[in-house]
């Protein structure tokens, strides 16, 4: 048995063939042209993982919302999950790019971090 | 109670509404849009027709012959551009040679001076760009353009200055008569009323039971081409057929080209949509006339309805009240018409027993609103001086300044929807089409009109262009 | 007037403006003004907040932000004007211009200018698609910054049309942001946007995506109600008894990309009727002398690192340059779209990249580089695709066979 797969690590997307035993357990990848593509093929068939990129509300900032992202790739099927618990955080100005916004969401070992900054609007600063 | 009631704020009625500013009436125009000239009058040719093509004792000659001559005085005093550029019909075969010779004695008898057939030498001295085979063209140097919508709003602005009041998305559905005045949608009392409501002026007379009217809509679709290529100096037409005097091609007063429009009959009054079928069809006609232009500088296209009733304009009491004054079937050439169309209204109005009292303090004129991009560079440094925002450069196609799109929502008529800054600034209405400020401009709207962002329309009532603030409880959508 | 004079000014403060000011005063240019338009620098990139940037250059996968910040980062220790909130409005062939903010009106003269101004999205109205204009019709981008910085849903039922990157991302965005991505509809029979955003934005989210389809009309007077969709024919016509409706609230555009070339053209620059971007040599040099060109206002590209990189290309050689008068055209075969650079007039370089795109998805397929009959380069290709920008680099040993005008050719492969 085997199953096809495209890599996602680069815009390359390489397409990879994993040859499965009678338990679904992978045994070779073929087609990946680097070791990222090999990784990303068992971990695919164990557990998805994917970067998740959103933005999250921010209150006396000089923008509405500041642009975050998880700090490593999280299991795909958390993703609505953790969107909620992002969609529902008011997060307060100032913040910097590389803040951990959120740890450890979801007890997953993957923080939120901000990928933007958001000063403090100048008329909060005048108060 | 208002003396007279004006229902359409196109082209006619803002020409009416414009004309009645003149005496001490008190006056409302009710127009069922958000914005003046949100039709027939903002999705035409642009065309002044110098008036060859009417035929001979039709109220269309005679208006089309008045309204070409009121223009120019109109333009100065009201701040609106309009270029006389003059037109040419071209003949490609000698069957079409004929049809000049027609057109040029018809001009003759609507009494339209400076008319000329010229040979194929003169016609590319004038037009190099067009086809070589082209045998003769009718050149008439009185032809002129304008931007339909910035006229209509330029008269309805001098209205408002003098008095003249307007109410917005309000479509007149009842009238009823009381005694010696109309009572319309249950809460407006007038005296007289000017029907104006192009292509469904004849719904509007059937409310006083006139029902001699059955307009149909005529689809007109365009072409826009982008501002960078001037190929063309003046209105160019094919020699005309049954169906009207077809594709044509024009300069705009802001430099574009526009070609179109087609002419198709139908019975759907509020259906505008472009079709495949007109686009190929002014596609395929653009051929005949150039092979220099080029279809990947399109920017856009749009269509408009033409209010067709038999051959002829109406401009008349109607049978059913002597208060009432129907003006239906103002299809071409009404925007050249509609000044000498307002005149007639007052003459109209006059018969019928208004008391018209000039006003001492008629304000004839209007202020042009500021365009950054006419002005010499020194006059541009004075202007950011005094107000840095004409420095602060928002729509970067058209170029337009913030303090530019601050005006528009301030002026008389104020624009308060995309559309409406569209077309009072020109901003949003290049080549991006409003990708990279129409964000900006809503910004704007939502500071400056005091309107939450999620209530800003593009246009009509239910135009409202974003759906709901992301991460955010629903009460502070209304900031 | 206030008259300025830079060694270069640099007119675009995203990817390529950055990079190309950043390059050359690394390598001795120091009097240098970048001229942007916006508030703020990072150009797109700023709305852009899903990651795959910065392979290539920082080894490491960044977001749009996150890579406009290493950039601008880089100017702190740099003495570089900026200007912000500023346009440029007038400009000519002697390399002056008129530029205004809210200060007024300024004249500058540059010795050179690098040409950095990004590029647009197509619009509804420029491919022509029939029906209404109600509210409800918005680019992908135009989408994307309204999502993505102001905080706002454009819609709730949506339909994309173009399967292109900006497309595909927005597809997953707006789904995250609980809008219902109806579908996506593509015209041609593959998508032009990257293998991974297909997988990892439509699959993902098991979005329907139809090729060889198209939209027929917008529906809707006020706001969109609704499209028309239908098959394509081989010559890319809809079948009008395919034709169905789709209901939604919301249409976006994702069409493809144009090279913002008005300034270019007010100058008197030469366009490449194809990539619709400046013709310009192996210096990135456009048709006027001391004026580069470099990043998406040249021709589109479909990475950003590749667009850093050029415009560092085109950095180097304006400093580096030397004369030496020669005139080698660089042409190609019927399976490819356009080359860039277009012309060559100097052969004394260390390496020589070219850039280019093809009609057509080829597998196992040779590109061959051949100089008056002679193979110069040749390489095959496992896959290459219209979506993909591809790149291959000459080195010196490869250009001194250089004897005449440069071909580029795909050689199928016709096995497959």
């Amino acid at each position: 048995m085997n199953k096809e797969l495209t890599c996602i690590n680069c815009p390359i997307g390489c397409h990879l063939i994993i040859e499965l035993d009678q338990d679904q357990k992978p045994i070779q990848v073929t087609g990946n042209r680097c070791i990222k593509g090999k990784e990303y093929a068992i971990q695919e068939l164990s557990e998805p993982k994917r970067m998740l990129t959103t933005t999250m509300r921010v209150i006396n900032g000089e923008k509405p919302l500041v642009s975050v992202r998880t700090s490593i790739p999280i299991a795909k099927d958390l993703i609505f999950q953790v969107m909620d618990i992002i969609d529902n955080t008011k997060l307060k100005a100032p913040i910097m790019i590389g803040d951990i916004l959120i740890p450890n969401i979801l007890r997953s070992n993957v923080d939120i971090i901000a990928t933007s900054n958001n000063k403090l609007a100048i008329n909060h600063l005048d108060k | 109670m208002y003396d007279v009631v004006v229902i359409g704020a196109g082209i006619v009625g803002s020409n009416v509404a414009y004309n009645l500013g003149k005496y001490r009436l008190k006056v409302l125009v009710m127009e069922k849009e958000s914005d003046v000239a949100t039709k027939t009058s903002k999705a035409n040719s642009g065309i002044i027709h110098s008036g060859y093509d009417n035929k001979p004792n039709t109220l269309k000659a005679k208006m089309n012959l008045i309204g070409t001559q009121l223009y120019p005085k109109l333009a100065k005093e009201l701040n609106f551009p309009y270029q006389k550029i003059g037109s040419l019909v071209l003949a490609f075969t000698n069957e079409q040679v004929k049809q000049l010779t027609i057109l040029l004695d018809q001009g003759i008898k609507n009494k339209v001076t400076d008319l000329s057939i010229i040979d194929k030498q003169k016609v590319l001295e004038l037009e190099p760009n067009i086809n070589t085979n082209v045998k003769k063209a009718l050149y008439a140097p009185n032809t002129a353009i304008i931007c339909p919508y910035e006229a209509t709003l330029a008269f309805a602005e001098n209205a408002v200055l003098n008095n003249v009041q307007f109410q917005f998305d309000d479509a007149v559905v009842t009238i009823i008569k009381e005694d010696d005045h109309f009572l319309i949608n249950n809460k407006i009392k007038c005296r007289y009323i000017i029907n104006a409501a192009g292509v469904y002026s004849d719904d509007i007379a059937k409310l006083v039971n006139d029902d001699r009217f059955q307009i149909t809509p005529r689809k007109g679709e365009y072409l826009l081409f982008d501002r960078l290529d001037h190929l063309f100096n003046h209105v160019i037409f094919q020699t005309p057929t049954k169906m009207g005097k077809g594709i044509l091609i024009t300069p705009t007063v802001n430099g574009n080209t526009m070609i179109g429009p087609t002419a198709v009959d139908q019975t759907d009054k509020d259906d505008d949509a472009v079709t495949q079928l007109g686009i190929d069809m002014i596609k395929n006609s653009i051929s005949n006339i150039s092979n220099k232009i080029e279809t990947d500088k399109i920017i856009t296209s749009f269509s408009g309805l033409r209010a067709i009733f038999k051959d002829d304009f109406v401009i008349e009491t109607s049978n059913k009240d002597n208060h009432f004054i129907n003006l239906i079937g103002i299809s071409s050439p009404g925007l050249a018409s509609a000044p000498a169309i307002g005149e007639y209204v007052i003459d109209l109005l006059k018969e019928n027993g208004l008391n018209l009292q000039p006003k001492a303090n008629f304000m004839p004129y209007r202020e042009k609103p500021i365009r950054i991009t006419e002005l010499s560079n020194d006059q541009y440094q004075k202007l950011i001086r005094s107000n840095p925002l004409y420095g602060k450069i928002v729509c970067r196609c058209e170029v337009v300044s913030e303090q530019e799109i601050i005006n528009a929502i301030n002026r008389p008529i104020r624009a308060i929807t995309l559309d409406g800054i569209k077309r009072r600034t020109r901003a949003m209405m290049g080549r991006c089409q409003g990708g990279f400020c129409s964000t900006r401009i809503m910004e704007l709207i939502n500071k400056h009109a005091n309107i939450p962002m999620i209530k800003i329309k593009k246009s009509g009532k239910d135009s409202m262009i974003l759906y709901k603030q992301i991460k955010e409880d629903e009460s502070h959508d209304q900031k | 007037m206030i008259k300025n004079n830079y060694q270069l000014v640099v007119i675009g403060g995203g990817p390529a403006g950055l990079a190309g000011a950043i390059t050359a005063y690394e390598n001795g240019l120091s009097n240098i003004l970048i001229i942007e338009r916006n508030e703020q620098l990072g150009g797109i990139l700023q709305q852009c907040i899903h990651n795959g940037f910065g392979l290539h250059l920082f080894k490491e996968e960044l977001t749009g932000p996150e890579y406009a910040a290493r950039w601008i980062q880089q100017l702190n220790d740099k003495k570089i004007t900026i200007m912000l909130n500023t346009t440029v409005i007038d400009i000519n062939e002697n390399k002056e211009m008129t530029i205004v903010n809210e200060t007024g009106l300024t004249h500058i003269c540059a010795e050179r200018i690098l040409l950095a101004m990004g590029c647009r999205e197509r619009t509804r109205g420029a491919i022509l698609t029939p029906g209404y204009r109600p509210a409800g019709i918005f680019t992908a981008g135009l989408a994307q910054k309204l999502v993505n910085i102001y905080g706002y849903l454009p819609g709730q039922e949506i339909v994309i049309v173009g399967s292109g990157d900006i497309g595909l991302i927005m597809a997953r965005r707006l789904t995250l942001e609980r809008a219902k991505v109806k579908l996506i509809t593509e015209i041609m029979p593959y998508s032009s946007g990257l293998i991974r955003n297909i997988v990892q934005c439509q699959e993902d989210f098991m979005i329907p995506l139809r090729y060889n389809t198209t939209i027929t009309k917008i529906c809707g007077q006020d706001r969109v109600t609704g499209v028309m969709i239908a098959n394509v024919d081989k010559d890319r016509k809809p079948i009008k008894e395919t034709e169905e409706f789709i209901s939604c609230d919301t249409v976006l555009f994702s069409v493809g990309l144009i090279p913002e070339n008005e300034l270019s053209q007010k100058i008197g620059i030469s366009i490449d009727p194809i990539t619709k971007g400046p013709i310009v040599d192996q210096n990135l040099e456009t048709s006027v002398p001391g004026i580069y060109a470099c990043g998406n206002v040249l021709h589109v590209h479909d990475l950003v690192d590749n667009v850093s990189s050029e415009a560092k290309r085109a950095a180097m050689s304006m400093i580096n340059k030397t004369n030496k008068p020669i005139l080698i055209n660089v042409s190609f075969d019927k399976n490819i779209r356009y080359v860039v650079p277009q012309k060559l007039t100097n052969l004394n370089i260390n390496e020589l990249i070219l850039s280019f795109r093809v009609k057509n998805v080829y597998r196992q397929a040779m590109i061959s580089v051949k100089s008056n009959d002679m193979v110069i380069y040749s390489q095959k290709k496992h896959i290459m695709t219209p979506g993909e920008m591809i790149q291959i680099k000459l080195i010196s040993k490869q250009l001194e066979m250089i004897k005449d005008d440069l071909f580029l050719s795909i050689e199928v492969n016709k096995n497959e």
